[in-house]
Order: structure tokens, then C-alpha cells, then sequence
């Protein structure tokens, strides 16, 4: 999957300009760049929800409905409890990964099962994260996007959301696309790095 | 079908954690009914005549108009405008889907709401009729889809979602503010029902003659379908508008 001539104009600033890049299917892809450098917007543009202002050619990249994205700081429905979010994911995608990935299981024995009738309002940021990351894993696309999954998440957790995210790569072969300030967290992890200027 | 009966079940339960709603849908319109025809329940049983047709039509407009707009108009740029819906729509994959499954359950909701105003509406009247319960899940059916696409115009307005509350409460009062307008001519009668309160009080009186009257009036269809086929046309043009992205990150 390839993004060529990518560009992003304001009328006050260039934030790209015929910026072209290669994904790998073979490793995580990592968005890298100071705050306001358009790390969002580009997964915008290759979710094709980008804005007006974001031009470029697309190569091989799915379809909207073969991506699942998971934004920023998003607390979904905060009334739902684990068990309900968790279930619906399950409806939605494909119940086969938890029964067949070892990594979904202990996750789901370990840290899950404590939280399973908690409401999604009254877990930590990274317990969300986590809960999040682990639902966008059931499902079943060609492509996978994830903005800062482990903003604002501890050293452990964040281990575990890495792990469930190269899953996707190493053990069921997906495309992965996420955003990071924090690349010592992926020093372990297959990564191809794109720095965004 | 899976998928939308997953969202539907999400909504449920995210709904129904919020009964305040019921307040301003169901109890504030009941409550005044009680207000305006409380005197029937010391008195002997009331029929079901043109006249008590038309006060019912009036209130099952309210309940409907007002539980489409806030439950599914408002609720969608709600969360659209805090993100739930651009999160929403890359887990489920499509607009349709999750703009359905809020739907259905809001005409599920809908639906109740009306079958307790109308207990209450018999209890009153002392005349217990199956019909009554029928027609007004008929009606609500029947004109839950024309009026939700109308108003999904409200997706377009570029107002802040601090705002949209006030302005629905503006809309409402101004749509029934309307509705006594004269007519005269097949014109003008055309214009009131693209009102959408004036079209769904039209309906559910149609469907309360015809249930509780055996009577129809067969001159409005014609002008019945094309007004339903407009707001169909203008539902299309609002929902295509949908955008992912909060009018506050558009502005």
C-alpha cells in the first residue's frame, strides 16, 4: 500500500508537500511527528475522511468499509459496561480470533475478566485503551488504524496494547498503521518508521 | 442484519441510561392531557368521535416529532460532534447501519411511548379499545421514516451542539405554531403537510377515522404520497451530508 504526492496546505502553513510513502504488511507502521504535524489528518486521508485540503494519490489502500480505525481519546458509549463492549466487537468482527490467538485469551483471562462488568465511564484512560484496542483486534479488516493507542497509558498496559496490535501483523498477517510519540515503547516490536517532517 | 442488531443493543442500553428524555417526550404531554381532559374521569365513558380523534392526533404528533428529533436527529449530531459517531462508523463500516439501528430502537421507544399515553387515554375516557393501541403504533410507524429523513436536514445547520437543544425547542414551537394556519385549495393543503407536525397529525387522524369511524379520506392520498416522496427527496439530500468530522473541526 503506497501514498504518493500527499499533500496538506492552510492557507497559513504547508504541513505536506509531495510527500510520498510505502506501508509494509510485513511490520507495525509507525506515524512519527511533532504535535500539529498532521500525523491525525494523514490517517484521515488514507481512512478517506481526510479533509478537503488533503490531496494525494492512494495505491492499494481498502476500503473504507476494510478499515477499522480507533480515534484519539475516544470514550465510546460510557454507560456500556466491558462485557457489553466487548460483545458487541464480538458481533461485529470475528469471535474466532479469541479463541484461536493465545494473546486474546490471557488478556481476556488476566485483565479483562476484572473489569468485565465495570462500566466503560469508570475505567482509567488506559484500562479504555486497552478495552478499545483489544474490541478493534476482533474485528475482521483489511486494514488497521490506530491514533496514539498508547497515549497517556502506563508501561504495562501499554506492553499489552502493543502486543494485541502486532498480533495483527505477526500472527494474522493485517495491515497496521498507527501514530506514536513514544518509540521506545516499540523498541521489541517489528516496526517500519515514517516520520512526517 | 448481525451487525445492525449489535448497534441496536448498544443503543438500547445507552438509551435507556438516560430516562430524562421520557420527561420532556412522555410525561410533560401526558401530564398536560391529564390537565386538559382530567374532568372525563368522573364522568361516563367517552367515545371515540372525530373530535377526540383530532385531540389524540395532536398529542401523538408531539410525542412523535419530539422523540424523532431528540432521540435520533439530535443524538446523531451529538455524537458526531463528540466523536462516538466517527468512532462508531469505522467499527461498524457503514452510515446506514448505525443510522438504522438508532432508528429502529427510537421507533421500539416510540412505539412504548405511545402505548402508554394512549392507557392513560383510556383510562381517562373510561373506553378500553384494542384500536386505539393499533392505530397509534400504525401511525408512529408509519410516519416515524418521512418525518426522521425531514429532519435530518438539521445535519446541515453548522451550530454547536451547546446550541442545537435550543434551537430544536424553537423549531418545535415554531412547526406548531403553524399547523393552524388556514388552508384553502389542494395548494395550500400540500404546503401545511410539509409541515411535519401538520403531516403527522394528518396521518394519525386518517388512521384513527379509519380504525375507530370506518371512514378515510381518499382525496389526501395522492397528496399524502408526494409530500412523503419530498421528504424522502430531502432526507436523502441531509443524510448525504452526514459528515464524520464535528461541525466545530469543519468550521
Amino acid at each position: 500500500m503506497q501514498i504518493k504526492n500527499y499533500s496538506l496546505r492552510y492557507v497559513d502553513r504547508v504541513l505536506a508537500q509531495n510527500f510520498d510513502v510505502e506501508f509494509s504488511n510485513q511490520a507495525i507502521n509507525v506515524i512519527t511527528g511533532a504535535n500539529g504535524a498532521g500525523k491525525t489528518t494523514l490517517l484521515d486521508f488514507i481512512a478517506d475522511v481526510g479533509p478537503k485540503a488533503a490531496k494525494g494519490d492512494k495505491i492499494n489502500v481498502p476500503k473504507q468499509a476494510e478499515i477499522a480505525y480507533q480515534l484519539q481519546h475516544i470514550h465510546f458509549f460510557t454507560t456500556l459496561s466491558v462485557a457489553q463492549t466487548i460483545t458487541m466487537y464480538r458481533q461485529l468482527g470475528d469471535p474466532a480470533v479469541e479463541t484461536q490467538n493465545p494473546t486474546f485469551q490471557i488478556i481476556k483471562a488476566q485483565i479483562l475478566d476484572k473489569i468485565w462488568h465495570v462500566e466503560m465511564g469508570k475505567l482509567s484512560g488506559g484500562e479504555r485503551q486497552m478495552v478499545l484496542t483489544y474490541g478493534q483486534c476482533l474485528l475482521d479488516r483489511k486494514l488497521y488504524i490506530f491514533d496514539e493507542p498508547t497515549s497517556g497509558v502506563d508501561v504495562d498496559n501499554t506492553k499489552i496494547i502493543l502486543n494485541m496490535i502486532a498480533s495483527l501483523v505477526q500472527e494474522r498477517q493485517k495491515l497496521v498503521i498507527m501514530t506514536s510519540h513514544n518509540l521506545e515503547q516499540l523498541a521489541e516490536l517489528p516496526v517500519n518508521l515514517i516520520a512526517l517532517a | 442484519m448481525n451487525d445492525i442488531k449489535a448497534l441496536c443493543k448498544v443503543y438500547l442500553i445507552n438509551m435507556l441510561s438516560n430516562k430524562f428524555v421520557f420527561v420532556f417526550n412522555l410525561l410533560l404531554p401526558t401530564l398536560y392531557f391529564l390537565y386538559q381532559n382530567g374532568k372525563y374521569w368522573t364522568r361516563p365513558a367517552v367515545t371515540f368521535s372525530q373530535s377526540t380523534n383530532l385531540i389524540i392526533s395532536y398529542f401523538w404528533a408531539y410525542i412523535i416529532m419530539v422523540t424523532i428529533l431528540n432521540n435520533v436527529i439530535v443524538a446523531m449530531i451529538a455524537q458526531r460532534e463528540n466523536g462516538f459517531y466517527k468512532q462508531l462508523f469505522f467499527i461498524v463500516g457503514s452510515k446506514w447501519k448505525i443510522l438504522i439501528a438508532n432508528f429502529l430502537v427510537q421507533l421500539a421507544v416510540l412505539n412504548g411511548e405511545l402505548i402508554i399515553f394512549n392507557v392513560v387515554v383510556m383510562t381517562i375516557f373510561h373506553n378500553w379499545h384494542i384500536s386505539l393501541v393499533l392505530a397509534g403504533m400504525l401511525s408512529a410507524t408509519i410516519v416515524a421514516v418521512p418525518v426522521a429523513l425531514i429532519s435530518s436536514l438539521l445535519f446541515l445547520l453548522k451550530v454547536k451542539i451547546e446550541s442545537i437543544n435550543i434551537l430544536v425547542s424553537i423549531l418545535l414551537f415554531g412547526l406548531f405554531a403553524l399547523i393552524n394556519l388556514p388552508e384553502s385549495g389542494s395548494i395550500s393543503h400540500t404546503l401545511s403537510l410539509l409541515n411535519p407536525i401538520t403531516y403527522t397529525v394528518e396521518t394519525s387522524f386518517q388512521t384513527l377515522s379509519l380504525f375507530f369511524n370506518h371512514t378515510f379520506d381518499h382525496s389526501m392520498i395522492l397528496i399524502w404520497v408526494l409530500v412523503t416522496i419530498i421528504y424522502g427527496f430531502f432526507g436523502w439530500f441531509g443524510t448525504s451530508k452526514l459528515s464524520v468530522h464535528s461541525i466545530i473541526d469543519r468550521a
